[in-house]
């Protein structure tokens, strides 16, 4: 007796989608687990605590005294300094105005914010006055004895060269190679068209000679570089800049590019005061963010407000994206406001509902919540604009866990 | 009217200007995307209404809590108007796409539309009210007043809207 073997052609699709499904049905669980909180203490091997900011705030009050009585001056020197504070994230600023004595008047800067602190204390402090200073004659600037007497600014002449002279001040992202070969960030001072004939004349007055940039009280020398006649551009000005980290290059780049304050003004006194921000424990909000959201689709679901589809896909819709952020925030160790998260995450829920309820609101729903959002992470002020961004991210997620859970709740069905 | 007066003495220019072109951009986005998907005007002075209402309605929600309750309003407040506005733009979205699906845009039935906003008016409210009953009782005080108050002006700016509705979408007779 032959015995036949027959083998059926497999069903690659089935074998595809059943492999797919198990994949998805793997990752969900590990990023439930990862985004739970204290399950970072399960794992040596990787650490994925949610990195709160909420212990690295620190507040101040700082007493500034401006040499002016002027309405427009203090009012300019007030919006340059929001500017500033803005720029670099500083997530709460409160900017008072007072009057002081006959010639001054006082601004008291409020601060509540997780940035360094030795930052938020240069772009308060310092008015960041620049001009091009030449070397005085009689000062030794070789003297052993004396190595510091290249930085004062005592030890040059002024010129008219000052901070009108130049529309704009750049500091590229990247380190450039020095000639001792070391990489540093470096300042280009490009000047004003107005302007440009005034400098080509300096610094042909001055070529292959070591002037200064002075920078309120401190002095930066650089060489002028020699040029020829024939050159139709005029060179730029480049000064090296002594930051190491980014984000003090970017506190110096906010200093040359948020605009110019008009008057002197000095820090006299600043005074520690409590962290004025609310505060949650993680582990309280996510334990009320679950029973919250179990509760809400339970009640619809018995009280059969929508259909028992929309409410299952909806809820795993939200329940994936919220999983899916948090632990991105965890893995990334990226820093977060636990208050503000609160709220990003009950407004994403009703977010959610409503595009899985209104397919054909979807479009608007998804484009206008991204340019809402985006037009309030432009223009918002401090943590409005933190805000936005993080929803942003949350509206891209829930398309993201939309289509999974959708295709997920169709196949499951099926095999 | 300390809120105000805070407002005005202590807040920048730049905060002032920038604050307003947000809230003022916000609105024409919106209006924008309905109108590049239903072009009818009616919705378009309808949706605009219902702005200019939810920011009265926060307005007062907020100055009554500060005089008559003494609650103070604190920086975290500055998020009720943006969370209000959102909330409305989910709300008038929700029909904007019960409108596009019955196919509306020739003759509006007006029975049905104002149907479907009762149940989302409903369907906010107890999403609204569940969610914060829920997390009232794990926050702390500040977190607490912050999400009664919003939510209240929340639910009180989807029912004016389902008021408002009628003003702006009339029953043909006969």
């Amino acid at each position: 007796m032959k015995l036949k073997i027959r083998f059926k052609k497999p069903n690659w699709q089935l074998f595809l989608k059943s492999f797919l499904l198990t994949l998805l049905s793997a990752i969900f669980i590990t990023s439930l687990l990862v985004a739970l909180p204290l399950t970072e203490k399960i794992s040596d091997k990787v650490t994925f605590n949610l990195n709160t900011k909420d212990s690295k705030y620190w507040s101040k009050e700082y007493n500034l005294v401006l040499d002016t009585k002027e309405k427009k001056d203090i009012n300019k020197t007030k919006e340059i300094l929001f500017r500033r504070l803005k720029r670099f994230g500083v997530e709460r600023v409160a900017i008072r105005t007072e009057e002081g004595d006959e010639e001054t008047s006082i601004l008291k800067v409020t601060v509540n914010t997780s940035k360094e602190e030795s930052l938020v204390q240069q772009l308060i402090s310092t008015r960041h006055y620049y001009k091009i200073v030449t070397r005085k004659d009689e000062v030794n600037f070789e003297d052993e004895e004396n190595p510091y007497a290249i930085i004062f600014g005592e030890n040059y002449n002024p010129t008219d060269l000052d901070w009108d002279m130049f529309r704009n001040v750049y500091i590229p992202k990247n380190k450039l190679r020095t000639n001792d070969g070391e990489y540093r960030y470096f300042a280009v001072f490009k000047q004003k068209q107005s302007k440009d004939k005034e400098l080509r004349t300096f610094l042909k007055e001055n070529q292959g000679q070591i002037v200064g940039m002075q920078i309120d009280f401190f002095v930066t020398p650089f060489l002028v570089p020699e040029f020829s006649e024939e050159m139709t551009a005029t060179p730029d000005i480049t000064i090296p800049v002594y930051t190491e980290t980014e984000e003090e290059t970017k506190a110096l780049r906010i200093l040359y590019t948020s605009g110019k304050i008009p008057v002197e003004y000095s820090v006299q006194g600043e005074k520690s005061l409590d962290v004025n921000m609310i505060k949650l424990d993680h582990v309280k909000l996510t334990l009320s963010f679950g029973i919250a959201i179990i509760t809400t689709y339970l009640y619809l679901l018995l009280f059969k407000h929508r259909s028992k589809k929309t409410l299952i896909t909806s809820f795993l819709t939200t329940l994936l994206t919220i999983t899916f952020f948090l632990s991105y925030l965890k893995l990334s160790h990226i820093p977060v406001d636990t208050f503000l998260l609160a709220v990003q995450l009950v407004l994403i829920s009703i977010f959610i509902l409503a595009i899985v309820e209104n397919r054909d609101a979807e479009l608007l729903l998804v484009i206008g919540g991204v340019v809402v959002f985006g037009i309030i992470a432009l223009l918002g002020t401090g943590f409005l604009s933190l805000f936005a961004q993080a929803m942003i991210a949350l509206i891209a997620f829930s398309k993201l866990a939309y289509l999974l859970t959708d295709w997920y709740l169709d196949n499951i069905k099926r095999i | 009217m300390g809120m105000f007066k805070h407002i005005f003495y202590n807040w920048t220019w730049y905060q002032k200007i920038s604050l307003t072109l947000m809230f003022l951009l916000i609105v024409a986005a919106i209006l924008l995307g309905i109108w590049i998907l239903i072009r009818n005007k009616k919705y378009i002075f309808f949706t605009l209404t219902s702005f200019t209402a939810a920011t009265i309605i926060t307005t007062l929600v907020l100055l009554l809590a500060n005089i008559i309750f003494k609650i103070q309003i604190t920086y975290i407040f500055q998020l009720t108007p943006i969370i209000v506005f959102v909330i409305n733009f989910i709300y008038i979205s929700m029909s904007v796409g019960f409108f596009i699906s019955k196919k509306m845009m020739k003759n509006i039935n007006v029975e049905k539309l104002q149907k479907e906003f009762l149940k989302d008016s409903f369907l906010i409210s107890i999403f609204v009210t569940l969610m914060s009953l829920a997390l009232i009782f794990f926050l702390n005080q500040p977190a607490t007043t912050f999400i009664l108050i919003t939510s209240v002006i929340i639910i009180l700016t989807t029912w004016v809207n389902y008021f408002l509705f009628p003003l702006f979408f009339k029953q043909k007779n006969g």
